[in-house]
């Protein structure tokens, strides 16, 4: 049995190109799928979809950061979609470090946070399998809160503009909020 | 599992222990040179007082060793973690919690200037907090050694990085302020800690996305405004079609000048101080972060970090002057005659020979950000006209390398080519970071400030013969 079956993989993995290796986006994001730092995206197990996207728009420079911007570069355009594949085809991890909230965790259990969430879960909600209503738009339950805020914050100071749509639903929302988001879709 | 050959792990036992040998009488300031390979290593073998040369020949084949992924995780400063540098010097907190410290700059008055291009330190479960780029003003006390008033100049900016004052001399009207898409400038009288008046747009229309650290100079009779503009991407894989006239092209953008999504970018663009006149002053610079001008001379010179995914010791950053109409190099060649097949468009091997030799190589993937010159006053005298830089440090390579300040020794206002490690211990092991320095400022007294982005703190340098 292969490691990736004795993590309960299901899925057939796509054979990569030798030009492509994995294990270098483990070293970030986790071998495990629990990256190091929390403030980075967990990946395994990620929507393809989105994935591909984000790597060809880090390819192009449209959606900006250093390392990310070269490691999309490393890989041949063509082989892109694989390389998501192969991601996506990992396990989600399961079990990852409980949060240590100095900060009022009721907040994110709030009446309006939940309104705020269902307009979210109209493109992100996921079903059994993991894969969200909206294939383009990347799971978020269970991602890690510092990259979920990290990122609303960006959106809501165009540092990222790689979509329209979540240019427009983030641009009035105050920081408050948006971290209240980032608590609600990871941790419940 | 990071990717370490045999071959790395004796490099670096045998450097350390080379070191560990020699490096401890810190009087044999010059003649401890390591030259070629011997020069590039990583933060083990780093210590205060070692002097490196890495030259043209010393250029290693690409993918000599795999291309590493080796993201460093900041952290806050451990108990035990001590800042070293040379005998005589004292490095000193001087302002802590300026969250994403960037570029410092002095006005004529003594205000120290920072800008804080992305302050947001985002913890959702810790420290939180979140705001767009700013400049804050840090007025020092009479003695220098601390800030006696703190305020915000100007705040809600998109990625605000390099700043001058304009026009040069003791009475400034503006403040110039570099930012990802365009140039501003805010009006200044001498002792303004707070911004008064709308900015102007000096400049519009500047490239986004990619490398964002746009920095920005006047010469010294402020007759021209330099302009650093970093490249869209690493090396300019997408790249489209080359233009059917590549002469005309390089007419309007330069010898070697990049086109599509890369037109105008990897330069140092010149100005008329009011923004117009816009020229293309250097090409193939691939990420100037540091633009600085030599007061002197009026030099520009430009610390650069040069292209990934070669592997660990390809190819060399560098500290240079820029001269103008030269041709660097990016994304086609690195170091004069080394071809680069990646790009898109194809090859170019009419550049081959034509791009300029930098004066200065770094150890690969150090990520030279901020330079300047040491007007003299305070440190030792024969290190006066000596340039000096922060490496903020490598994600490209198997081990981690930069993360200190290192002194650029000069003569007649020319880098010699070897650099010396100057301040350094910000590395907690082998993953970890708790600075990354980011700019170098000498102030009046002839002290210098240095910033790292990791915690935002500003370090003060002093010296005094030991």
């Amino acid at each position: 049995m292969s490691p990736l079956m004795a993590q309960g993989q299901t899925k057939t993995l796509n054979p990569l190109p030798t030009s492509v290796d994995i294990h270098v986006c483990g070293e970030c994001h986790g071998e495990n799928g629990n990256p190091k730092d929390e403030k980075l995206p967990i990946i395994w197990g990620q929507s393809a979809v989105y994935l591909e996207k984000q790597l060809r728009d880090y390819r192009s420079g449209q959606r900006e950061n250093q390392i990310m911007n070269s490691m999309a570069e490393s890989v041949p355009k063509k082989d892109l979609g694989l390389l998501s594949q192969a991601i996506a085809s990992k396990a989600w991890p399961q079990s990852r470090p409980q949060p240590n909230l100095h900060d009022n965790p009721s907040e994110s259990t709030s009446a309006t946070t939940k309104t705020d969430a269902q307009t979210c879960l109209t493109c992100h909600a996921q079903n059994a399998s993991g894969e969200s209503f909206y294939t383009g738009a990347p799971r978020l339950y269970g991602q890690n809160a510092d990259y979920l805020l990290d990122q609303m914050l960006a959106w809501m100071n165009q540092d990222r503009n790689n979509s329209e749509v979540m240019s427009v639903l983030l641009k009035n929302k105050t920081k408050e909020q948006a971290k209240a988001l980032a608590l609600y879709f990871a941790f419940h | 599992m990071r990717q370490k050959t045999a071959r790395q792990q004796f490099q670096r036992t045998l450097c350390a222990w080379v070191l560990g040998a020699t490096a401890l009488p810190l009087t044999l300031w010059a003649q401890n040179v390591l030259k070629g390979r011997d020069a590039m290593g990583d933060w083990h073998n780093d210590a205060p007082g070692v002097t490196r040369l890495i030259t043209h020949d010393d250029v290693v084949a690409p993918l000599e060793s795999p291309s590493a992924a080796n993201r460093s995780t900041t952290v806050a400063k451990p108990s035990d973690a001590e800042i070293k540098t040379m005998a005589g010097f004292k490095v000193d907190v001087f302002a802590s919690n300026v969250d994403g410290a960037r570029v410092i700059r002095q006005a004529p008055n003594g205000d120290i200037f920072v800008s804080q291009s992305r302050p947001g330190n985002v913890r959702v479960g810790d420290k939180y907090q979140f705001e767009k780029g700013k400049i804050t003003v840090l007025r020092p006390s009479p003695d220098g050694r601390q800030v006696e008033k703190m305020e915000t100049f100007v705040a809600d900016l998109k990625d605000p990085y390099g700043m001058a004052f304009y026009p040069p001399g003791p009475k400034p009207q503006w403040l110039y302020v570099g930012m990802q898409g365009q140039i501003l400038r805010y009006p200044y009288q001498s002792g303004d800690m707070k911004s008064t008046a709308e900015p102007e747009v000096i400049v519009s229309g500047l490239p986004t996305g990619g490398h964002w650290t746009r920095d920005i100079g006047f010469s010294p009779d402020g007759k021209t405004l330099y302009l650093s503009v970093g490249s869209g991407s690493n090396i300019a894989i997408d790249m489209e079609d080359r233009p059917a006239d590549l002469k005309a092209w390089q007419k309007v953008h330069g010898l070697g000048g990049a086109w599509g999504n890369e037109t105008d970018r990897a330069t140092v663009l010149a100005f008329s101080p009011d923004g117009k006149n816009r020229r293309v002053y250097a090409t193939g610079v691939r990420n100037c972060s540091g633009l600085t001008v030599q007061p002197k001379t009026g030099v520009v010179f430009c610390s650069t970090n040069e292209r990934d995914l070669l592997g660990d010791n390809t190819p060399p950053d560098y500290v240079s002057s820029i001269k103008p109409g030269h041709f660097y190099g990016w994304p086609w060649i690195y170091h004069q005659d080394h071809e680069d097949l990646r790009p898109g468009g194809g090859p170019r091997p009419d550049l081959k020979g034509k791009a300029t030799q930098p004066d200065a190589l770094i150890q690969p993937h150090s990520a030279p950000l901020g330079m300047d010159f040491n007007p003299g006053g305070m440190f030792p005298a024969e290190w006066t006209g000596d340039g000096f830089a922060a490496l903020h440090g490598s994600w490209n390579r198997a081990f981690h390398t930069g993360y200190k300040i290192i002194r650029l020794p000069a003569k007649s206002n020319q880098l010699v080519g070897s650099y010396q490690d100057f301040v350094m211990g910000f590395t907690a092991g082998e993953d970890s970071v708790w600075g990354r320095p980011v700019d170098v400022k000498f102030l009046k007294d002839g002290s210098m400030l240095f910033s790292e982005d990791v915690n935002g703190t500003l370090y003060r340098v002093t010296y005094s013969k030991p």
